[in-house]
């Protein structure tokens, strides 16, 4: 007879790493994930593929980092003769990744964060948004860290079709440092496999 | 063949009239599932397979009609999609230019009506 082995492994946790938000990037095909290139200001960070994520937008600094959010909710079935449920059905599963960000100024990150009322434009002497109804408008959202066991090795949380749903809400003071709540809400790409609508958390390991 | 794709270029390839059908057709024939027109990340082709590859080409050709030929160069699996799509049973048909010959028959029928 031999005991269990068991499972102490400080590789798997992340601590002290610092993760890139994106916005803008492709979505992948069935089975694929998006592709991570060498950063071209550092050749010790990976970033998303230029050629395969023209569009991609690194929204900058955050106040404490981003949480990322994959839930479901679920209803419990019990028969009155017992006191534990008998089954379970899934109601509803939702992807987020949510946090602070501090760069409001910045046109790019503006955009992202405004799709369901806002309008860039710019001209001479001026940028802006303009506040009103518009065409909601998605995109992809990912975030990528060194790995604990590899800092060349990257991991991704990634929705794959994505909106803001926090607004833009900032304080200016003397005191304090800008910043917006934000919410990245993953959608369901439907008619894509069931198990694979929303989006992946993967990371590399060669 | 591109690595990225847009609606924009959709539509710059197979004009506005035919973007979001095309649109639709690329995202399943990829695997991206239906893909909002109003996405700003686009979809990325790296790592979808050589026959997807070559179906997303055609749709972007636009111009060219599906054939017996174009069409049994898609796995069987694609082919019984599309034929259902087309109210065939795919499952009564033993190889795949069988399946392809209903569909472009099915094709031709519905575009004389």
């Amino acid at each position: 007879m031999a005991g269990t082995a068991t499972n102490f492994d400080t590789t798997t946790i992340i601590v002290d790493r610092v993760a890139q938000l994106w916005a803008g990037v492709a979505t992948p095909g069935a089975g694929g994930r998006m592709t991570l290139a060498v950063d071209p200001g550092d050749s010790a960070n990976k970033t998303p593929d230029a050629t395969a994520n023209p569009s991609a937008i690194h929204l900058g600094f955050t106040r404490e980092g981003c949480k990322v959010n994959f839930a479901s909710s679920e209803t419990l079935h019990y028969a009155d003769e017992i006191d534990t449920p008998l089954f379970s059905t899934v109601e509803q599963t939702d992807a987020s990744i949510e946090g602070e960000l501090l760069q409001i100024m910045d046109e790019d990150v503006l955009q992202k964060l405004t799709t369901s009322f806002g309008t860039y434009a710019t001209g001479s002497g001026y940028k802006e948004i303009s506040i009103g109804k518009k065409t909601l408008v998605y995109t992809g959202v990912a975030l990528i860290w060194p790995t604990a066991q590899d800092v060349t090795k990257f991991a991704v949380a990634h929705l794959y079709q994505a909106r803001n749903t926090a607004g833009l809400s900032f304080s200016i003071s003397r005191k304090g440092m800008s910043g917006t709540p934000f919410k990245f809400q993953g959608y369901a790409i439907a008619s894509r496999a069931a198990a694979d609508r929303v989006g992946k958390y993967w990371y590399e390991t060669a | 063949m591109t690595t990225h794709l847009t609606y924009e270029q959709v539509e710059k390839k197979v004009g506005k009239a035919k973007a979001p059908d095309a649109w639709r057709n690329i995202g399943r024939a990829g695997g991206f599932g239906d893909i909002a027109p109003n996405f700003d990340g686009g979809l990325s082709l790296a790592g979808i397979s050589e026959e997807a590859q070559q179906e997303i080409e055609g749709i972007l050709a636009g111009d060219e009609p599906e054939t017996v030929e174009s069409l049994s160069k898609l796995s069987r699996t694609k082919l019984e999609a599309r034929a259902k799509e087309l109210g065939l049973d795919g499952n009564t048909y033993t190889d795949k230019s069988e399946i392809a010959a209903a569909i472009v028959a099915k094709q031709a029928e519905s575009e004389g009506e």
